[in-house]
């Protein structure tokens, strides 16, 4: 019963895995014969200024889009848990950016963010400054608040995990919140964050994780990685381009091992965090 | 106006269904009122029109002589007990009493002080520590107690809250509460389905069904007096016996007449009706018996030491004084 999942597993996850992690320490450009060359990827990785600016990309797209993505999640599920007129209507828009295939989604904000052309500056060109446009894919700082603005619409799935979540807290507690004088703010703090606080964090876990995948796609078709040098350039796309176009599959198995270090450290690290908080937010 | 609670002509609606229709109803200061009918009676959605927590679509509520129809339930002075406890399950026992302090601004070490006290009142001062994941149903009910009486409320409102517990912890709270209401001098309103408990502990009911008010009164009053066939009916255990006007027991011009199965006595010989023994089933000292009369069934309870044997005829008798008689509305005629 198992067994095609356990095939799939294999050659789909496990096999690759390990290739890649003995690729990271070979040099294989496909034509030519494996060379293993120990750690001399690595050397590599550490002396390359590509490599350092796609790692601290990733890691300030991380640090500000994820919390960015959760609290307006956060905030728009709270809003939306409860029926009412135009509610169903709302909640659809929020969930359908996330429908919509990823290499659609990245030629529709590569019309949107043009800088001349893209409604979006068209619309600011009415009211602001000129100076204060941003430029969104021609100046490295606009270029890279582009992409945190087009990941801040694709906040479907951790908006309805979130909504579930809210509607499943007991309305009596609420109630009896009504009836002791908590409202608006206090009853956020003190009510709603602590008993809504595990799924907050494993969607925080889940969302730092991919993270590094939902820039991929954005980074290849609105910006390609520039403006040059590498703006926009993140990890992922990094090992992209050092596998597809420059054909150095052991350089790139050796960022992507890098990669998941990162991930795994950040998990790690935001794991523990939660664990400390989870006894003083238990949910009975 | 009364000091303690005061419905005028309350009305509520579900949708489009009317659920309570046009209540009136008065506790006195320091009064525990029980709200008893069955489910779908409106008790449940009565207490939450008075906690604010479902609007009343007519009417007036007043609690300590202040109208407070139109106030949100933070500002109308009120504590609830659900039946679910509703206790904060990320809260320890000392802080879920005093959330509703610290709502209101008060300071941590008088909130501290004060949940405690409260929490020797409830009994519940050796779990302060605690989480109520780690209480028993008891405990919880407790807690859920001490967060009501901190905040000293002009009025309590109970929601069923001995349902959540076992059969035998029910009968030693029940009796708990009569007594932490006498050493307060809160007043409670209580609702609860369960006619034993209404009867033990109030000092008077409203007996509820299908949205109006059938009978106000003590458990004495409703007993010996009900005033209509569903309080009669509802109120004793097994339900009282109704007969049609000219049955068994005959009373001049009324409807319907009820005789109470502990009123009915059986003998071998003697005056009364025919009885043919159906069934019996003989619960510690009492034996329940049924019995038909021609075309009408009834019980009788007497001691299980006189039980008769199945299947026996037996004289059937009741006293004048123990007849009930109700007209064609269901309302008590003398």
């Amino acid at each position: 019963m198992l067994a095609p999942f356990l095939i799939g597993l294999v050659l789909l996850v496990l096999g690759p895995a390990l290739v890649t992690f003995a690729l990271a320490f070979a040099d294989y450009d496909l034509i030519g014969a494996v060379e293993w060359i120990g750690l001399a990827n690595f050397v590599e990785l550490a002396n390359s200024t590509a490599f350092h600016a796609a790692l601290s990309n990733s890691l300030s797209f991380a640090a500000i889009a994820v919390p960015l993505r959760l609290l307006l999640a956060f905030g728009l599920a709270l809003l939306l848990f409860r029926r009412g007129p135009a509610v169903g209507t709302a909640r659809t828009a929020v969930i359908l950016p996330s429908a919509v295939p990823e290499v659609a989604y990245g030629l529709l904000w590569l019309w949107l963010l043009n800088p001349m052309y893209g409604p979006i500056n068209q619309i600011l060109r009415t009211f602001a400054e000129p100076d204060s446009i941003p430029n969104w894919l021609t100046t490295p700082s606009d270029a890279r608040a582009g992409i945190i603005v087009m990941s801040l619409f694709t906040i479907g799935e951790t908006f309805i995990v979130l909504l579930i979540a809210r509607r499943a807290l007991p309305s009596e507690v609420y109630e009896l919140a009504a009836i002791e004088g908590a409202t608006g703010w206090y009853l956020l703090r003190r009510v709603t964050l602590p008993l809504m606080a595990p799924v907050l964090g494993l969607l925080l876990l889940r969302d730092t994780i991919l993270s590094f995948q939902f820039s991929f796609v954005p980074a290849l078709v609105v910006t390609e990685g520039g403006p040059p040098p590498y703006s926009t350039t993140y990890v992922p796309l990094f090992v992209y381009r050092n596998a597809f176009e420059y054909l150095r599959y052991g350089y790139a198995a050796a960022a992507t091992l890098v990669m998941l270090v990162c991930t795994g450290a950040a998990v790690f690290l935001q794991w523990r965090l939660i664990r400390r908080y989870r006894s003083r937010y238990a949910v009975a | 106006m009364t000091e303690g609670l005061e419905l005028v002509g309350v009305r509520a609606a579900h949708g489009k269904a009317e659920t309570l229709r046009g209540i009136d109803l008065t506790a006195a200061k320091g009064e525990l009122l029980v709200l008893l009918g069955p489910s779908g009676a409106g008790k449940s959605t009565l207490l939450r029109v008075i906690a604010g927590l479902h609007p009343a679509a007519g009417g007036l509520v007043r609690i300590a002589g202040r109208d407070v129809t139109a106030l949100s339930p933070g500002e109308r002075d009120v504590a609830m007990v659900f039946q679910s406890f509703a206790l904060f399950p990320h809260l320890d026992v000392l802080d879920n009493i005093g959330f509703g302090l610290r709502a209101r601004g008060v300071g941590k070490r008088e909130t501290r002080e004060r949940s405690a006290a409260a929490a020797v009142v409830a009994g519940c001062d050796q779990v302060l520590s605690r989480r109520p994941d780690q209480l028993s149903g008891g405990e919880r009910q407790r807690v859920a107690l001490a967060r009501a009486l901190v905040r000293e409320p002009a009025l309590f409102l109970l929601d069923e809250p001995l349902s959540n517990l076992d059969a035998e912890s029910r009968v030693r709270t029940r009796v708990e509460l009569r007594a932490l209401h006498d050493r307060v001098g809160a007043t409670m309103v209580h609702v609860t389905h369960d006619q034993t408990e209404a009867q033990a502990i109030a000092d008077r009911i409203a007996v509820l069904h299908d949205g109006r008010v059938e009978q106000v009164g003590t458990p004495e009053e409703i007993w010996r007096r009900p005033a209509t066939t569903f309080v009669a009916g509802f109120v004793g255990s097994p339900a009282m016996n109704l007969f049609p006007g000219d049955g068994p027991w005959p009373v001049g011009g009324a409807h319907r007449v009820g005789v109470r199965p502990e009123a009915l006595r059986l003998v071998a010989e003697g005056s009364g009706h025919p009885a043919t023994v159906t069934g019996m089933e003989v619960i510690g000292e009492d034996a329940w018996v049924r019995l038909r009369i021609g075309d009408h069934a009834l019980v009788a309870r007497v001691p299980a030491t006189d039980r008769p044997e199945p299947g026996a005829t037996l004289m059937a008798s009741a006293a004048e004084a123990d007849l009930h008689a109700f007209d064609v509305d269901g309302k008590r005629v003398g």
